[in-house]
């Protein structure tokens, strides 16, 4: 091969290539200067040439939407710069009925109170059985919604694929549910007429409260299914004898948590004591809530969720009542609410005595909680087995349950002073 | 004109910071922690909750959208429970005490984990191995002169704890979260303490040299037979998101030439000081 003046030229350019890649490297090392320099002249600034000054801010070419900043949470109008405790109808307490008895300073007690437990059975109306599962027939099959429902899975089988079911969902079942037996409820207005001509029934209500604990306040927002009120209330559930020993009674302690735990803690909100209406009506004691649950939450959260609206409510009443300095009631406060699931129904009942809820001395509140009482019992399908247990199946209906509600929904009337004779 | 011609030419040869160029979406710190799955659903990491957070599949591909490890792929759907491996207190003050409310399965980790609350804070840690619900565990900063006789599930540095203490969940620099002896059933064992440091043996058999600041969990990591458990079939792994192996690699031995590595040597926890960067000149 010829040696030709084109062929040198080319390993030259991929040597020339080869070398810049090399030298043309250095390393960026900080500025540093020597310390005579720095003892001469200690007030230096040093100017990095390397160093470009920052990029001016983009400007959006048009006025649009999309370009905007989004809204800052000061400019809310309901911003406050203290920062509160927020309780809602979602919070979940932790600890459960301990947290509950000690944010409402309770003594709590299994079952219902005596002046209802004396009520249960007495009053009945004719096919009242039937007509009640009749209305558990409504909540489960006889409505025409098909939604979507959760797709199934069992423990036993984890691997099983149950086929998509639509039906009517927990939330709309629980609303029928509590509206049949309400209506069921009101049809003993014949035997009792105070239920009908002195009760005003309130859908939706609305509470919004706030009280102090430990020095920093709780707020609490949530919106009820029903609410009965009335021109009179509720008679105490506990005598003055219980209430002088209860000053004897310990609040059990939650070392190491804090009550406190499971509140949202937020800058938007209201002072204001509200439990639905906007000026005093004639019917304005509040006496049972009715609340529909349709999570799966087992009965402790449910009970001390509903403990804590039931203070809620006894407690604006209170301020309504004696003025909002008042500590100590003259006379006890006293508030029922009746929490429906799809198959159980919870019974709650509070005894507002005091309202120094920040020491856990003297008088304590009363709380009285008849919860996990199943309407019926279900036995869900598993296919696997064999034909048999193909379907799911309700059965062992218990009447007690609504015997229960019917003695809450009538206490307080004045002409069940004969029942009790 | 001649100002106008020269400007693209010299935007070239000026020397711009490479990090700047180099940077891109790709290739940080929230990719490699695998974080950007969150970060495009719009979840912000730094708000801890008891929540579990929805995690999409990944199919072993990158965010660049090539695939990274070809071992992953299908299973059951999961989600993200954001474990906290920091326990903290305050210096010279008294130790943070917490209860055990549950312990409970953790489909993204082979240990369980614990749900711990104390005071107004509740979050998810790793479980020791006889951790249950009521248990009451501490956790102080303080190195007193006298070597510590702690419980299981108690975090103090590895300075105040003695010689031969199993302890699992270790940090590598103080107060960055623990990042070895995390897996189910493993532990990490304290050898020997040389001045301002700690020396203790991996369960990799390799050693680490960390400060005596750093902190650690008494105890080994729950779900000890986790190692005994067998899977039973191929499509019970696919189930866990296990894709089979191509078959072609081998185990490699001293037979037939190869060279078997050396063993390797202890991995020091001291963070190295930045590189200064580097400039390219091209033409």
């Amino acid at each position: 091969m010829r040696l030709t003046l084109r062929l040198c030229k080319g390993t030259i350019h991929w040597r020339q290539k080869k070398q810049w890649e090399k030298k043309a490297q250095f390393r960026d090392v900080p500025v540093t200067l020597s310390k005579e320099v720095t003892k001469k002249i200690p007030d230096i600034e040093i100017h990095d040439p390397t160093v470009r000054p920052p990029f001016p801010k983009w400007q959006p070419p048009v006025d649009d939407i999309r370009f905007q900043a989004p809204p800052k949470l000061e400019d809310h109008r309901l911003y406050k710069q203290e920062e509160v405790y927020k309780m809602t109808s979602q919070t979940r307490f932790i600890e459960g009925l301990k947290q509950a008895c000690i944010l409402t300073k309770s003594q709590h007690f299994k079952g219902l109170p005596p002046g209802i437990s004396s009520l249960v059975g007495k009053i009945e109306f004719p096919d009242q059985d039937l007509l009640v599962q009749r209305a558990i027939m409504h909540s489960k099959f006889w409505n025409p919604t098909k939604d979507k429902l959760q797709r199934r899975f069992d423990t036993a089988n984890l691997r099983w694929h149950f086929p998509r079911e639509y039906g009517i969902p927990r939330y709309k079942g629980g609303r029928i549910l509590l509206n049949n037996l309400l209506h069921l409820c009101q049809s003993v207005s014949g035997q009792v007429p105070s239920t009908l001509m002195e009760r005003h029934l309130i859908p939706n209500p609305h509470l919004y409260t706030h009280y102090f604990y430990k020095g920093k306040m709780v707020v609490m927002d949530s919106l009820q299914d029903y609410m009965t009120a009335s021109k009179t209330e509720l008679p105490p559930f506990g005598d003055k004898a219980l209430i002088e020993d209860s000053v004897n009674y310990e609040v059990p302690d939650m070392f190491p948590l804090l009550p406190t735990i499971d509140f949202e803690k937020s800058h938007l909100y209201e002072v204001k004591n509200s439990y639905g209406w906007v000026n005093k009506s004639s019917t304005h004691c509040p006496q049972t809530i009715f609340k529909v649950e349709s999570s799966y939450w087992p009965f402790e959260p449910r009970v001390s969720r509903d403990a804590m609206l039931c203070l809620g409510y006894a407690m604006v009443h209170a301020k309504h009542k004696y003025g909002n300095d008042v500590k100590i009631l003259p006379e006890p406060v006293s508030i029922q609410c009746i929490d429906v699931n799809v198959d159980s129904i919870c019974f709650i009942f509070f005894q507002l005595n005091t309202l120094d809820l920040d020491n856990l001395d003297g008088v304590k509140n009363f709380l009285w909680y008849d919860a996990d009482t199943k309407l019926y019992s279900v036995t869900l399908s598993k296919p696997w087995l064999g034909k048999e247990h193909e379907k799911t199946v309700y059965h062992s209906y218990e009447s007690g349950p609504f015997q229960k509600m019917l003695a809450t929904y009538i206490y307080g009337c004045p002409e069940t002073k004969h029942i009790h004779l | 004109m001649a100002k106008i011609l020269l400007k693209p030419i010299l935007t070239e040869l000026v020397p711009m910071a490479p990090n700047s160029i180099l940077k891109s979406f790709f290739h940080n710190s929230a990719t490699a922690n695998g974080k950007i799955k969150f970060i495009l659903q719009g979840i912000d990491l730094s708000k801890k909750t008891l929540k579990p957070l929805p995690l999409p599949k990944t199919g072993g591909r990158g965010p660049d959208g090539r695939i990274w490890n070809h071992r992953c792929g299908g299973g059951a759907k999961q989600r993200y429970r954001q474990v906290d491996f920091v326990r903290t207190a305050q210096k010279n003050g008294p130790a943070v005490v917490e209860r055990v409310m549950s312990v409970l399965y953790d489909p993204c980790r082979t240990a369980d984990i614990a749900v711990v609350a104390g005071q107004e804070q509740k979050r998810y840690i790793i479980a020791s191995e006889n951790m249950k619900p009521g248990d009451i565990i501490k956790t102080s900063v303080d190195i007193p002169l006298v070597p510590i006789q702690a419980k299981e599930g108690d975090a103090y540095p590895l300075g105040a704890l003695p010689l031969g203490t199993v302890v699992h969940n270790v940090e590598m620099y103080p107060g960055e979260g623990g990042r070895y002896a995390r897996a189910a059933g493993t532990c990490a064992i304290i050898l020997r303490k040389v001045q301002d440091t700690c020396i203790l043996k991996l369960p990799s058999k390799r050693e680490l040299v960390v400060s005596k600041n750093c902190m650690a969990t008494v105890g080994r990591v729950s779900n000890v037979d986790h190692n005994k458990e067998h899977i039973g079939s191929p499509s019970r792994a696919r189930w866990f998101g296990i894709r089979p192996k191509s078959g072609l690699w081998h185990r490699k031995t001293g037979y037939a030439g190869r060279k078997i590595k050396e063993k390797k040597g202890c991995i020091i926890g001291k963070k190295k000081e930045p590189e200064p960067s580097t400039y390219k000149l091209t033409l």
